[in-house]
């Protein structure tokens, strides 16, 4: 199993979560909000083309609209392996978080 | 509308577009246009014109990257199959390799020729601003004389009028003086007198000696390395005593090492110039001109204001009514040797056109290696058809499969190269070292590195324009074509390359021709009758100080009876042309006509056998010091309906014509005869001829030693065949023989070639067509006959072609280069063509046999 960066982990979350939406920009605003970082556009692709390579996202062309000057949107899906993955780094994820009890620092 | 003005602006796309991978470009740039929009809606256009710009920015190292790592892959592919192509066709690859070597080594030899004539003096530290003194003189008829020979009180009276010169010095070229040293008596051609700055303006290198001091005193000298050796073999020469025509001892102060070859200046002995002003009274005399001026300005830029002040200069040292001089001005050192023609005999200058000669020759040669490349290519694409339609299938674009040839075609001319520079060490450089006896270490590429980094750009050059027309015509290919082993294939490129062929022939038959025509006009100069009988002449080189002995030498050796005349002259006939205005009777100083005069005595028209058609010649039972005699155009020109008893006027000299000679020409014959008046010279006489019956009787040059030795005890005897004189003077010609031998042999190497090429594609082509012409009864005979006419037809389009181009270009060179030359013969012609179609022949039978003998069930089995 080939490990995941953080990033990479956070830009396949996001893609789950954006369902048929999962698109550069939609994934970017998504993950700007959530961690409250401005990333830009290449640090999300980066992350996109890498996972596609491996073969842990799949693309394919959407619609296009106006505001794109008419260009498709390319949507990326999460493959089987891909879910799979996930799954196991949800796993490995909760194994390290289970000891830590969480404070209430306020 | 309000989304269309906030797309992002177009050039911006465009770049991006261009920037971005092939694979994601239109989704990405959806991407960006969208962000962009949103920018631009929360924080305003310019902002997001910003970003947008930066995005460019930062996405430009990464293309960069990734486009030169997949095509340094590609060309890593590119280099394993251009590897094995030319391990599988060993032959065709190592025949073009060799053809642009060939070029390449001639380009070689062109470069480091031009660069040495067009640096010639550059050697000198001080070039740019050393500068000769040249002035303009009015002369007959309204024209102007050019002459860098000046007065002796000129350069102290520069120095004198003008800051700006450092330096100076005067430069006196002496004729053939007699040199004594010790017990050694020799001719010496180089002596100059020069003021003691001669040695610190010129980058001379000084082995011996010291160069501020050496030549400031009078009579003493200082001698080139040769020369040292020369006179004094190994014993060291400083403090030795050199006598010059037995009246002036000099010391030797100095020794100095040799010119180098691409010097305008040359010496063998320098005597200090204060030598001649203890003894001559013409130091300060304005009128007689003897010397040359040469100065060395504080910097370069000082020439202009110099030249302002020379009018000033001028009027202050020449009457306002003076009606010679001109004008004076500055001759740039580094202008000496190649653009000094029209000054009046200027060192040793010569014009640039050889070099330019040279470059139209590489050039013409490189483009002809470029058709001989496309030829080749394309004949050879035929064979990688399946390669090219493999290569287009599995998604190689028109671009890719361009890149692929030109790369393919700039890897074999890389690799000319190095053949070049072995070719041009080891065959080209000794032959023209041979013909036209270039010294071998100046022009060797180890001494000329600069020309490495030229040949390779040359080559990279020659690859892509030689690739450019396979590579476009290999990639237009249809691949299914080209896969369904459809040979409809290059038809189109046939005809281009026919024409390619026909020209390369015509080159070649040109420079072949012209070769044979070079070796006619050789034989033809050689046994021309130039009007007098330079057979069985021996030449003798004299002083002017001799004169006392002449008429006992001459009385002892007409009793020999091998000797018939013995005669004296100024200059050396073959070599001497000497030109002077002459003023006919009656007429004034404008209607001078130029003319050569020579200077000879009584007997000369005796011993070379000058025909008297008019008249008489000179005669020892006439009074004749005051008698000319003219040849044949001078009589017409003259337009006396008698010219004999008229009388000329040349300088100081006045006398009668007394007889018309044939014309005769004992001039460099590529000077045409002129009017030309012969004179009675009694004091400087510098060449004894003798004509003898008979050439092989050696005991007569003994004879002539002996008594030579009684008469002139304290003059060297040096002595030679006029007919050897003239060949040696005529036989430069061996050299353009030799050059465009060469020529004509590359040329006719690529046009075989091209042939060559030609008949393997022409088989592979018709292959079926052979098979099925045999299968209906045609014997190997006929095939042959079919494949032969297409040469042929080829062959002699080309001869007719070449045939005008060759005559003209013939015509005009050979007028060009001599005033006399031979008839273009058709025989030559004949010969070469004939020479031609034999290895043409040849050269192709293999292939067409081969094609001929094939069982036409191997071409036929897959119908």
């Amino acid at each position: 199993m080939k490990l995941l960066s953080q990033r990479e982990e956070h830009v396949m979350l996001a893609i789950w979560a954006l369902k048929e939406g999962a698109y550069l920009v939609a994934i970017k605003k998504y993950l700007s909000n959530i961690l409250g970082k401005n990333w830009t556009l290449a640090a999300i692709h980066t992350p996109l083309r890498r996972l596609e390579d491996l073969g842990y996202l799949e693309s394919f062309l959407g619609e296009a609209t106006a505001v794109r000057g008419g260009r498709a949107k390319r949507i990326y899906r999460i493959t089987k392996s891909g879910l799979e993955i996930l799954t196991e780094y949800k796993k490995i994820t909760e194994a390290l978080w289970a000891n830590f009890p969480g404070f209430s620092l306020g | 509308m309000k989304w269309k003005t906030e797309t992002p602006p177009r050039s911006a796309e465009f770049l991006l577009r261009i920037l971005l991978p092939e694979r994601e470009k239109h989704d990405l740039l959806g991407d960006y246009a969208e962000y962009y929009r949103e920018i631009s809606d929360r924080q305003g256009r310019f902002i997001a014109g910003f970003w947008y710009g930066m995005q460019i920015v930062i996405i430009i190292p990464k293309t960069i990257w990734n486009s030169t790592k997949w095509s340094l892959v590609m060309i890593r592919n590119y280099l394993k199959i251009v590897l094995r192509n030319i391990i599988r066709h060993k032959i065709y690859y190592s025949l073009n390799i060799l053809g642009l070597g060939l070029d390449m080594a001639f380009l070689i030899f062109t470069l480091i020729f031009t660069s040495l004539q067009f640096g010639f003096d550059g050697f000198h530290e001080n070039a740019d601003h050393i500068f000769s003194v040249v002035k303009v003189n009015r002369a007959a008829n309204n024209t102007q004389v050019h002459s860098a020979i000046l007065p002796f009180p000129m350069l102290p009276a520069m120095i004198e009028d003008f800051p700006e010169i450092e330096n100076g010095t005067r430069y006196i070229p002496v004729g053939r003086k007699i040199v004594r040293a010790n017990d050694k008596i020799l001719y010496e051609d180089q002596i100059r007198y020069v003021d003691p700055s001669f040695l610190s303006m010129f980058s001379f290198k000084m082995i011996k000696g010291n160069p501020s001091t050496s030549l400031s005193e009078p009579f003493s000298a200082v001698i080139s390395r040769e020369a040292a050796i020369k006179y004094f073999g190994n014993a060291n020469p400083i403090g030795k005593t050199l006598s010059i025509d037995n009246q002036t001892d000099v010391i030797v102060h100095g020794i100095l090492d040799e010119p180098p070859e691409y010097s305008s200046i040359h010496y063998n002995i320098l005597v200090s110039f204060s030598t001649i002003s203890s003894q001559s009274p013409e130091i300060e005399n304005w009128e007689t001109e003897k010397c040359m001026v040469m100065l060395q300005l504080n910097n370069k830029n000082s020439r202009e204001i110099f030249e302002k002040k020379l009018p000033v200069f001028v009027s202050k040292h020449y009457s306002a009514d003076n009606n010679y001089l001109k004008q004076l001005y500055l001759h740039p050192l580094t202008d000496f040797h190649l653009n000094s023609m029209h000054i009046d005999s200027f060192l040793n200058c010569q014009l640039p056109t050889a070099c330019y000669i040279f470059y139209a020759i590489s050039f013409v040669l490189l483009i002809i290696a470029c058709f001989n490349f496309v030829n080749l290519a394309t004949a050879k694409s035929i064979t990688r058809m399946r390669e090219i339609g493999i290569r287009a299938v599995v998604g190689a674009k028109r671009q890719q499969l361009i890149s692929q040839f030109l790369s393919e075609s700039i890897i074999v001319s890389l690799l000319s190269v190095p053949a070049a520079i072995i070719i041009y060490e080891m065959f080209l450089l000794p032959y023209f070292a041979a013909i036209i006896g270039v010294p071998k270490d100046l022009y060797s590429l180890v001494n000329n590195s600069f020309v490495f980094s030229k040949i390779i750009l040359t080559s990279i050059l020659l690859g892509v324009l030689a690739g450019f027309y396979p590579a476009f015509t290999s990639s237009k290919l249809k691949v299914c074509e080209v896969l369904k082993n459809n040979s409809r294939h290059g038809t189109g490129g046939t005809r281009i390359r026919k024409v390619l062929i026909v020209s390369q022939f015509v080159a070649s038959i040109i420079a072949i021709v012209m070769t044979f025509m070079f070796r006619e006009q050789r034989e033809y100069l050689l046994n021309m009758d130039l009007g007098y009988d330079r057979e069985n002449v021996i030449v003798l080189n004299t002083s002017s100080r001799m004169n006392s002995g002449y008429d006992i030498f001459r009385g002892q050796l007409l009793k020999y009876e091998n000797i018939v005349s013995v005669s004296a002259s100024s200059g050396l006939a073959s070599r001497w042309n000497p030109e002077d205005q002459v003023i006919p009777e009656g007429r004034d100083k404008n209607e001078a006509v130029t003319m050569n005069t020579y200077g000879v005595n009584t007997d000369f028209i005796e011993s070379l056998k000058l025909q008297v058609l008019n008249g008489r010649g000179f005669s020892r039972n006439f009074q004749d010091e005051n008698s000319f005699l003219i040849n044949e155009k001078a009589a017409t020109a003259l337009e006396w309906e008698d010219p004999i008893g008229k009388t000329l006027r040349i300088g100081e000299r006045e006398g009668t014509i007394v007889g018309v000679v044939k014309d005769f020409n004992i001039k460099e014959l590529f000077w045409d005869i002129i009017p030309t008046v012969l004179f009675i010279e009694s004091v400087n006489l510098n060449y004894f001829y003798i004509r003898v019956l008979d050439r092989e009787n050696t005991a007569t040059i003994n004879q002539i030693r002996a008594s030579w030795e009684e008469c002139f005890p304290d003059y060297p005897f040096v002595h030679s065949w006029l007919v050897d004189e003239f060949t040696e003077q005529n036989g430069a010609i061996y050299g353009i023989q030799g050059i465009f031998a060469l020529i004509g042999f590359i040329t006719g190497f690529y046009s075989l070639f091209g042939i060559i090429g030609l008949s393997i594609y022409s088989v592979l082509r018709r292959s079926k067509e052979i098979g099925i012409r045999k299968v209906f009864g045609a014997s190997s005979a006929r095939i042959l006959r079919t494949f032969y006419t297409e040469y042929f037809v080829l062959f002699g389009l080309s001869c007719i072609i070449a045939f005008p181009i060759t005559h003209f270009f013939t015509e005009k060179f050979l007028a060009l280069a001599w005033a006399s030359t031979t008839d273009i013969k058709l025989e030559v012609f004949a010969f070469v063509y004939l020479l031609l179609l034999v290895i043409v022949s040849l050269s192709v039978l293999f292939q067409t046999l081969k094609a001929a003998n094939t069982n036409p069930v191997d071409t036929l089995k897959y119908e």
